[in-house]
């Protein structure tokens, strides 16, 4: 059953006063565009589910990226979701993990499922390549990229011996 | 008030198309998967990478097919929209032979993705994927999580420079 247009548009408010709040950084209105506060980051296996974990998750984002902002591309209304292509803008001006501030600005292209249920957010999650920040923060190169494969022979020379032995044998 | 969304009929005719298209790249039966597309195009978001028209597009089926034999794409979700079919999907193969300058890994991989299939009415225009490039490459051997202690290390020894920088500008504080 394809969402009505009534649904569409509340659904489709929630999700823009989720993005928009972001960018203000009242993080306490984003919170309360879940229905069930939860993401999940593809790229890395993250979950963050319930209140306190996404509002550490807002906390640890904005620490190591405290301009980041997001811009909305194109929205995509689906059954059960709402698809949304956007980028993400930030600088990296705080701790990453265990990184310290490189004070480099990346740029990421993101596809977000907002899952519904009904009316209700009850899920963001986030496909994205996190190759390409690590790329621009200047922390990691393209590994097919003639550099990027001198430090893949120098950090991997295990796999690489190895595979170079398998294709010299024909195995 | 009249609903802007698709004819059942419609949606049902993409949505088989793309189980179709994935059916088809399974088997390895690219002609079948070409006749899917009415303008073949991939797009690839991670890298900017664009494959447009059956030439490309073949050759680009060819090189991973030289490069992950056995790959297989398994769908976990299709949402339809007015003009695309989105595609939750994980694809499982293994690393046997050489793919852009790396040599076969013998590795598995496991790679979770979404693509957009872009519809103009009946017609399949474009496949826009997203997807972790690092995800590949980990499972393959060939990456370390920056984050993690190992990757930690290696990026010290790779990026000497962008790591100086930021130790520098963490203990004075600017």
């Amino acid at each position: 059953m394809a969402p009505n247009a009534l649904l569409r548009r509340k659904r489709e408010a929630i999700v823009r006063e989720h993005m928009d709040s972001e960018n203000r950084h009242e993080f306490d209105d984003t919170l309360a565009t879940f229905g069930h506060p939860r993401y999940e980051l593809i790229a890395t296996g993250e979950v963050h589910d319930g209140a306190d974990e996404v509002m550490q998750y807002f906390t640890d984002s904005r620490t190591a990226f405290p301009d980041q902002r997001n811009e909305l591309l194109a929205l995509h209304h689906a059954d059960d979701a709402v698809l949304v292509e956007a980028v993400i803008r930030g600088t990296h001006l705080g701790r990453l993990g265990g990184l310290p501030p490189t004070g480099r600005a990346y740029e990421l292209p993101i596809l977000a499922v907002f899952v519904f249920e009904g009316e209700e957010l009850t899920c963001e999650r986030v496909y994205f390549d996190a190759n390409t920040v690590l790329r621009q923060l200047g922390i990691a190169r393209d590994p097919l990229s003639v550099t990027g494969r001198l430090g893949t022979v120098i950090n991997h020379p295990l796999t690489i011996g190895r595979g170079l032995v398998r294709q010299v044998i024909g195995r | 008030m009249p609903l802007p969304t698709l004819g059942e009929g419609l949606e049902a005719r993409r949505i088989q198309l793309i189980r179709d298209h994935v059916e088809a790249e399974n088997a390895g039966d690219f002609d079948a998967a070409l006749a899917t597309f009415t303008h073949p195009r991939y797009e690839y978001v991670a890298t900017d990478e664009i494959y447009d028209g059956a030439d490309e597009v073949m050759a680009h089926w060819k090189e991973f097919e030289r490069a992950f034999p056995d790959q297989l794409v398994e769908i976990l979700k299709l949402h339809s929209s007015d003009d695309a079919v989105l595609m939750e999907a994980v694809a499982r193969g293994t690393h046997t032979g050489p793919f852009r300058g790396l040599p076969p890994t013998g590795r598995r991989y496991e790679l979770p993705f979404i693509a957009i299939f872009a519809f103009d009415g009946e017609d399949l225009v474009s496949e826009r994927i997203y997807l972790d490039s690092g995800t590949m490459l980990q499972a393959l051997g060939v990456a370390n999580d920056p984050l993690s202690v190992k990757g930690r290390l290696g990026t010290l020894v790779s990026h000497p420079l962008a790591i100086g920088r930021g130790v520098v500008r963490g203990v004075t504080g600017r």
